[in-house]
């Protein structure tokens, strides 16, 4: 199954220690946008879309969907146009301003990941709200707990 | 659209439901050849415990519901004329964000038509394959629920010895 | 008089820019450069480069630069290139965040990868940070049964 970081909200406690593990990771700059409300905080990556609209937006094929891995992105091939970013329906792909202009989007590191480890921010998250399994043991959990959804 | 309405008292936990999704929205539409389909045929339907009790699970076909809200394509949409919350492949572009959103974990990624697996009511189906197949009558229409409940008090007055 | 056969005259034709900033990043000398202001995505680029490089072309995904090789200087045009495109702001905060053309482009390109057409969905004409916005809201909103 593609891997996706998924986010179940109704355990994210607004902690930010994504956030901050993710900044650590990746030099200062978080690839993870934690946006903040009243009595909640949302956790935003890259959703390694199937059918990506990055993907499909960038004139060189910088942005490829790798069969089990996500979106990846080949950066000999790109010419920093700044054209994916418009394409993100979630506003999770960046450009960071500079003489270059750099891309920022989540890998769910890469890095780590050909070392065999998961990322930083799923190993961080203190409630396991941010988690890799499509969604598999949430969905479970969510079936099983009938109760724990009041019918108003 | 007609509901399925679920008694879950009666549900064993036999997974007979499952089996027939599976069949049903397989290539073949075939047991025999559905098993060794690759990738496997995905399930709609689920059976979980709850309080060490079987029910089958389903998509509830909601009409206000989280997963076309959180589609930012319209590939999940409400469908006026069958009631249904309608999965239209060639709109989706795989974000996962409806199986984020659904409440009751009914929408899995997939990998053969579009990106998920929504229960669709078996198009093309005169009854879903899962009421067909419940060896139990825990699934059931809403009609022939009304109609199954309504036998039930009959018999339970007649047997009571004071018939109406 | 004559100049070294590496000059090359710049050609940009503004129909054909979308308004990226390939060409500016391509620059190994950064001579290409640009700036939001007023509205407008304005680009500068000198009229001869005196390398021999062709990075800028190659990056333009509109085919909008053509380089011409300098043999003769009389009858050439020193004036610097300037031009500029319209910046689209977002719907929700009004901020300009990227260039009419490029939403034109990606509105398009919706309709024909997904069959989304303009106006069905609310993100293509907002800012990165309102998207996000949206998002989180859309989420948060269907993750109200359970918290």
């Amino acid at each position: 199954m593609e891997p996706f970081l998924f986010v179940d909200f109704s355990r994210c406690i607004a902690c930010q220690a994504c956030w901050a593990a993710c900044r650590r990771e990746h030099g200062g700059v978080s690839r993870l946008h934690l946006l903040c409300f009243q009595e909640a905080a949302v956790p935003l990556a890259c959703r390694q879309c199937r059918k990506a609209p990055c993907a499909g937006f960038c004139p060189e094929g910088a942005l490829v969907q790798e069969e089990g891995r996500g979106v990846k992105f080949l950066e000999e091939r790109c010419t920093h146009c700044g054209l994916c970013a418009a394409a993100c329906p979630f506003g999770v792909l960046e450009i960071v301003p500079g003489p270059v202009p750099d891309l920022s989007r989540c890998d769910l590191c890469r890095r780590r990941w050909e070392e065999g480890l998961m990322p930083v921010c799923v190993l961080t998250c203190p409630t396991r709200a941010l988690s890799l399994d499509a969604g598999g043991a949430v969905g479970r959990r969510r079936r099983a707990q009938p109760a724990a959804f009041p019918v108003s | 659209m007609e509901r399925i309405l679920v008694r879950w008292e009666r549900c064993v936990g036999c997974r007979s439901c499952e089996l027939a999704c599976r069949v049903a929205h397989s290539a073949s539409g075939d047991l025999f050849s559905a098993v060794l389909e690759r990738p496997a045929p995905s399930r709609r339907i689920y059976v979980e415990q709850a309080d060490k009790t079987p029910s089958p699970f389903l998509c509830r076909q909601c009409e206000d519901a989280p997963c076309v809200r959180s589609c930012p394509t319209r590939a999940l949409a409400h469908d006026e004329t069958t009631g249904l919350v309608a999965y239209e492949p060639a709109r989706c572009i795989g974000c996962h964000g409806c199986v984020m959103a659904c409440p009751f974990g009914m929408i899995q990624p997939d990998v053969r038509e579009g990106f998920i697996a929504k229960c669709d009511r078996c198009k093309g189906r005169d009854r879903p394959a899962c009421v067909e197949a419940c060896p139990t009558h825990t699934l059931v229409l809403e009609k022939d629920f009304l109609d199954l409940r309504r036998k039930e008090a009959v018999r339970n007055l007649v047997q009571s010895g004071n018939p109406v | 008089m004559t100049v070294p056969e590496l000059h090359q005259q710049i050609h940009v034709d503004p129909d054909r820019c979308l308004g990226c900033f390939a060409c500016a990043s391509a620059c190994p000398e950064q001579r290409i450069t640009w700036d939001d202001r007023e509205g407008n995505r304005r680009f500068r680029a000198p009229a001869v480069c005196a390398g021999d490089c062709t990075r800028c072309r190659d990056a333009c995904p509109a085919d909008a630069v053509r380089l011409e090789p300098m043999g003769e200087t009389a009858g050439r045009s020193w004036e610097p290139l300037s031009w500029s495109l319209p910046l689209a702001r977002c719907r929700r905060c009004r901020e300009p965040f990227t260039t009419q053309k490029i939403l034109a482009l990606l509105s398009r390109t919706l309709e024909a990868t997904v069959g989304l057409s303009a106006g069905e969905a609310d993100w293509p004409s907002c800012c990165p940070a309102c998207r996000r916005d949206l998002e989180s809201r859309r989420l948060l909103d269907a993750a109200r049964w359970n918290r």
